[in-house]
């Protein structure tokens, strides 16, 4: 985690990289709220040269990023730092981490999956990949597998957002039913892997589990 | 494999025994077997919370080893599945519990067998209320959306997290080095973790990945209790997420737990709120607490693997 000083304009309002002129309003409105002098929410929680400091910060982003020939000096800096992507036309702007906005609280309820994120930010649409699946009538560990690196995400970032061992994704990727702790384990598992693709994980578990059927796990 | 948590909040009246009593009642309604202890010394009012005015047995009795095992001070509650350890019955100096005692305590509730186990903890930030986080599978931190309270719970937060790295990193004979920091700033507010990162990987890179992933394992949650309908519904949610991204702590918010007026009655009365107003909103507002304790007890379970080894 990258201290606020050393983040970008655009991660410390919360923002992606092409996010439009009111929505860069909208999220300074809202980070003023949070750290704002009068704020409940950060009271105590800086000491009143940080919260200064961070309120100068979030000026400059929002200042310059309001203004079209600031923005795109700045955009043009961060490029040249190979903090981002160089973007061409029609194409999306891709970044290295985009942090899960405080200032929105409906999605600061449900942290965005990694899927989810990367399927904002590149050209690939979820659906499209997932979508094969469930024309499939069973899944094998290898669709998945394929699925996941389509998409670019890691198994140590679906280990994070799910919070299961990579070990066990692993297994489930390989078809190693036997070396999960149980029938249990493996099938509730293997349902929050794919919660992080679809909302509707049931069909697939369904494929995935129907090859288990025969093979022994332990309970 | 049991399930401890801490729960605890850094003033007094936040509603730490309310929740600890109320939601030890609906786990053990929910099948699990489930022990209370009170481990506010000084401060014990979890039995009056659930309706025990006066136990036969308490916490005392071990610290003064009058029994020798805290098995034996575990009392039945007359709700099914649910236990009590209480801390009535107290001497007026158990606050000032004594280290070895401190250390059989900690040492003797890890021992016990249960489902889960919920301990009530203490308001402020002494070492005797900190040392009940460093035996909890999760912690949970109770704040009121007032000033007052959020600004004690920020500060329960900061020196649980520090003691645990002090524990953690005390394992690897760090703590000189530690303190040598700690004591460069003595008003820590934002940045910390990355400060002590730099300059762990700077001396010794093994180590602060070692201690990043010891960090990761920590399980915060925050839940904002008395919640009145003119509160900010999103408390919880920005707190968590300044925690998050300021101090690279990961915390949960497990939402608001509505203010009742019948609160009052229902403690003056010792009776458990949950069962004389089980239809109210915060009754709602404490089952889906209720939910996500027992999802944790059930995911504990399956992590065998990554429990820390207790080190004192």
């Amino acid at each position: 985690m990258k201290p606020f000083e050393k983040q970008t304009y655009y991660e410390i309002l919360e923002i992606p990289p092409d996010a439009k002129t009111s929505d860069i309003r909208d999220a300074y409105r809202t980070a003023l709220e949070i750290y704002g002098d009068d704020s409940l929410a950060s009271y105590s929680f800086f000491n009143e040269d940080e919260r200064k400091s961070i309120l100068a910060r979030l000026e400059s982003a929002f200042t310059t990023l309001i203004n079209r020939k600031q923005r795109l000096q700045y955009d043009r800096d961060l490029v040249a730092d190979g903090v981002i992507e160089k973007a061409l036309p029609g194409e999306k702007v891709h970044m290295e981490s985009v942090p899960t906005p405080v200032s929105h609280p409906a999605q600061a309820e449900r942290q965005s999956s990694p899927t989810q994120t990367r399927a904002q930010l590149t050209a690939i649409s979820l659906s499209m990949v997932t979508d094969p699946l469930f024309e499939k009538e069973v899944v094998t560990g290898a669709d998945l597998q394929k699925m996941r690196t389509t998409l670019g995400i890691t198994l140590e970032q679906i280990s994070k957002y799910t919070k299961i061992r990579t070990v066990f994704l692993c297994c489930i990727e390989e078809d190693r039913f036997e070396q999960l702790p149980s029938m249990f384990h493996l099938k509730s598992f293997l349902k929050a892997y794919l919660q992080c693709f679809t909302k509707n994980a049931d069909p697939l578990v369904g494929k995935y589990m129907a090859r288990v059927g025969d093979k022994v796990t332990s309970t | 494999m049991t399930c401890i948590i801490a729960i605890g909040g850094g003033k007094g009246g936040s509603g730490k025994s309310f929740l600890t009593g109320n939601l030890g009642i609906m786990l053990a309604a929910n099948g699990k077997r489930t022990l209370l202890v009170d481990v506010d010394l000084g401060g014990a009012n979890l039995h009056t919370m659930i309706g025990i005015p006066y136990p036969s047995v308490s916490l005392s009795d071990f610290i003064d080893k009058e029994v020798a095992s805290l098995s034996e001070v575990v009392i039945r509650t007359g709700v099914p599945n649910l236990f009590l350890i209480s801390g009535a019955k107290d001497n007026l100096d158990v606050a000032n519990i004594p280290y070895t005692q401190k250390m059989r305590l900690l040492r003797a509730i890890t021992k016990l067998n249960f489902d889960i186990i919920l301990l009530d903890l203490g308001a402020g930030t002494s070492f005797n209320t900190i040392d009940f986080f460093m035996i909890a599978d999760s912690s949970i931190f109770v704040t009121t959306p007032e000033p007052t309270s959020i600004e004690n719970v920020y500060r329960l937060i900061r020196a649980v997290f520090i003691r645990k790295i002090r524990q953690i990193l005390n394992k690897e004979d760090f703590k000189s080095f530690i303190d040598r920091l700690l004591e460069r700033k003595r008003d820590i507010r934002i940045n910390f973790l990355t400060n002590l990162f730099d300059m762990l990987s700077a001396h010794e890179p093994a180590k602060a990945r070692m201690l990043e992933e010891a960090l990761e394992t920590l399980e915060f949650k925050l839940v904002v209790n008395q919640h009145r309908k003119l509160d900010n519904m999103n408390l919880g949610t920005l707190m968590s997420r300044l925690v998050a991204k300021h101090l690279s702590i990961h915390m949960e918010s497990w939402g608001n737990v509505s203010f009742d007026d019948r609160v009052h009655g229902a403690i003056c009365n010792k009776v458990p709120f949950i069962h004389k107003y089980p239809y109210t909103r915060t009754a709602t507002d404490l089952k889906e607490i209720c939910d996500k304790i027992t999802t944790l007890s059930e995911q504990a379970r399956e992590s065998v693997y990554n429990q820390m080894e207790l080190q004192f």
